[in-house]
């Protein structure tokens, strides 16, 4: 791995790989919220120390909220189909948080195993994620409880992290990484020497909640599927979704026609475990038929099913859910509790 | 690009009303080429559309012995089903597929075979039981008990009496008490009963079954109390599904999705499962 200076600010670094005519893709307030998007200027976007974490995760740049992917047009007993094609383009993800890149990590195993789904795996392909270590927390943060820090590099194509003199070091995790390092050289001195290791990222992995045992969680999920306390835990659910929509892991789509006269498009959009119809029967049944049933589904997924599976947590603690539920409903807390429910 | 959600162009050969609110269609690929490529096995399903109002789940019904065609049958329930059911010879829909695991039918070679079919469900099992019986000689003895709600609601009319008048299968057909008409001829009963006093020997049989789910769960018990083990009894899941391919994660139950993993299951890989299905 390759380590860099930067010899500027943020903003001079986005400003240069803009004038290399990169599509940049930053965080940037879109009214008040803060969102990733593409910028046109450097000083639209936020400056790393400036926010936690974007309210939508990075997710949609792969796995957008809706998309065609299939074109289709019928007149009579005429019908055409056509691919709908991802955009190729190349990204720059940038400023993203460690808990987002490596939820990139997390999903990629499901959008190519056995089928390959080439609409996210193109745009996959063609985005490098340009992370920036955290600088703060808040209380909904617990990515320490899933195995990552507020400065892993899991996913980053590059890292960066500041060190204590405030200089932003890179470490350039992929060949993608240096790529973009490469193309905008003169801002970067390579740096030879043992980097320090920064005692702000200590502090704040130290700061965050103390870690959940995944572990034991999974072994309490292995044992109570049928566990009254779903009903306690889950009483006070909305079933909004806003959990799973704004999850950088969640992944579960619906498949739609939209049509216009005798044209119309199949998209793919974003769906969520969270919804009674989403597993409910064309004969009426419907399995998770109340939502305390639901809830378990997206526990269990998250912290069993998907590690059963691909051994990995469906999870990577960005505390986004947390923040969101209007219901403070807090998978870290309710998992926590779970597990404690057994020892007592 | 491979678009794992592009249908292949399929056209309407054939249409048949089964039932007042059920439809049979024989389909063929409108380009030659996949037509040819084209194989699936008994218990295998597909993403059937109808173009601007969307997809629907289906097993293909006809037997993978009988080549150059495939058929569905669906009841309509839905979006999807109401416009297919307005689709007429000549019309052209959308076909992905084939997904999902199939009968084990490897297995079953040597053994009797004895089908329990509820209502639709027995479309996936026709195509298991056209399949064994174009190769009749394979299998052993071979019982097919099929039940509905009532008379009418009773799919594939002029199969059942091609069953029924076959020296090669033992067929028995019943009713919901309630649903039998003066003419009737079958057993009024609820199917698993039906089978609990059909008793077969589960010595050297595999039991298949496929209908509503609160027909499966009493079957399966019923089948456990005659002897059969839970590796002896196949059933289908036929959850929601919309990709059909393992991502949308609909028809996701603990660590399995039906569509790839399943939607054939023995009943000893069920009782592994949590019961969310």
């Amino acid at each position: 791995m390759k380590i860099y200076k930067l010899k500027t600010g943020y903003t001079e670094f986005l400003g240069a790989l803009l004038q290399k005519g990169k599509n940049v893709i930053a965080p940037r307030f879109a009214g008040r919220t803060l969102l990733f998007g593409k910028i046109d200027k450097a000083e639209e976007a936020v400056l790393p120390e400036k926010y936690i974490n974007t309210v939508r995760s990075a997710k949609e740049f792969m796995f957008p909220v809706t998309e065609a992917v299939v074109e289709f047009s019928f007149r009579n007993k005429d019908v055409k189909i056509h691919d709908a094609h991802p955009e190729e383009d190349e990204k720059l993800i940038v400023g993203l948080r460690p808990c987002d890149a490596a939820a990139f990590t997390i999903t990629d195993d499901i959008f190519n195993y056995e089928y390959k789904d080439e609409f996210y795996l193109t745009r996959r392909r063609n985005a490098a994620l340009i992370t920036f270590a955290c600088e703060s927390i808040d209380e909904a943060c617990f990515c320490t409880s899933v195995g990552l820090k507020p400065d892993s590099i899991q996913g980053s194509d590059i890292l960066f992290k500041k060190n204590s003199a405030g200089t932003y070091i890179a470490y350039v995790n992929s060949e993608k990484g240096q790529k973009v390092i490469d193309s905008v050289k003169e801002l970067f001195e390579e740096v030879i020497e043992v980097v320090e290791d920064i005692p702000l990222y200590r502090d704040l992995e130290n700061k965050m909640r103390s870690p959940l045992d995944t572990v034991k969680i999974k072994e309490w999920l292995d044992k109570n599927f049928e566990s009254p306390l779903w009903d306690e835990y889950s009483s006070r659910c909305l079933g909004c979704g806003s959990c799973a929509y704004l999850c950088p892991t969640c992944h579960c789509f619906d498949i739609v026609d939209e049509t216009k006269y005798s044209q119309g498009l199949r998209r793919k959009n974003w769906d969520a475990c969270q919804f009674p119809l989403f597993t409910l029967h064309a004969s009426g049944h419907n399995p998770r038929e109340v939502q305390s049933k639901r809830y378990r589904q997206r526990v269990m997924h998250k912290f069993k099913y998907y590690s059963d599976r691909f051994n990995k947590t469906l999870c990577t603690g960005c505390g986004r859910c947390v923040r969101s539920c209007p219901v403070n409903l807090d998978i870290y807390q309710v998992v926590s509790e779970l597990t404690k429910e057994e020892t007592a | 690009m491979n678009n794992i959600y592009k249908p292949y162009l399929a056209k309407i050969d054939e249409v048949r009303q089964e039932t007042p609110d059920t439809k049979t269609f024989r389909l063929s690929f409108t380009d030659p080429e996949e037509a040819e490529k084209f194989s699936f096995k008994a218990g295998q399903f597909g993403e059937y559309s109808s173009f601007g109002d969307g997809e629907s789940t289906f097993c293909i019904a006809s037997s993978p012995t009988r080549k150059g065609y495939i058929e569905c049958s669906f009841k309509v329930v839905g979006k999807v089903t109401n416009a297919l059911k307005n689709k007429d010879v000549g019309d052209v829909i959308g076909f992905r597929g084939p997904y999902g695991n199939s009968f084990p039918i490897e297995d079953m070679r040597g053994k009797n075979l004895i089908f329990v079919g509820g209502g639709i469900g027995l479309a996936p099992l026709r195509s298991l039981i056209w399949n064994c019986l174009d190769l009749r000689q394979e299998f052993g003895r071979i019982t097919i008990l099929y039940g509905a709600r009532s008379v009418s609601d009773l799919c594939y009319k002029d199969e059942l009496k091609e069953w029924e008048e076959r020296s090669d299968v033992d067929f028995v057909k019943t009713v919901d008490p309630g649903g039998e008409t003066s003419d009737w001829d079958g057993k009024i009963g609820f199917v698993p009963t039906v089978l609990k006093e059909l008793a077969p020997e589960p010595e050297n049989t595999v039991a298949i079954t496929c209908g509503p789910p609160i027909m499966i769960k009493f079957v399966l018990a019923n089948l456990s109390e005659l002897g059969f083990k839970p590796e002896q009894v196949v059933t289908t899941l036929e959850n929601r599904m919309k990709c059909g391919l393992g991502k949308c994660g609909r028809c996701n139950v603990g660590k399995t999705y039906v569509c790839i993993d399943g939607p054939v299951f023995t009943a000893r890989e069920l009782e592994a499962l949590p019961v969310d299905f």
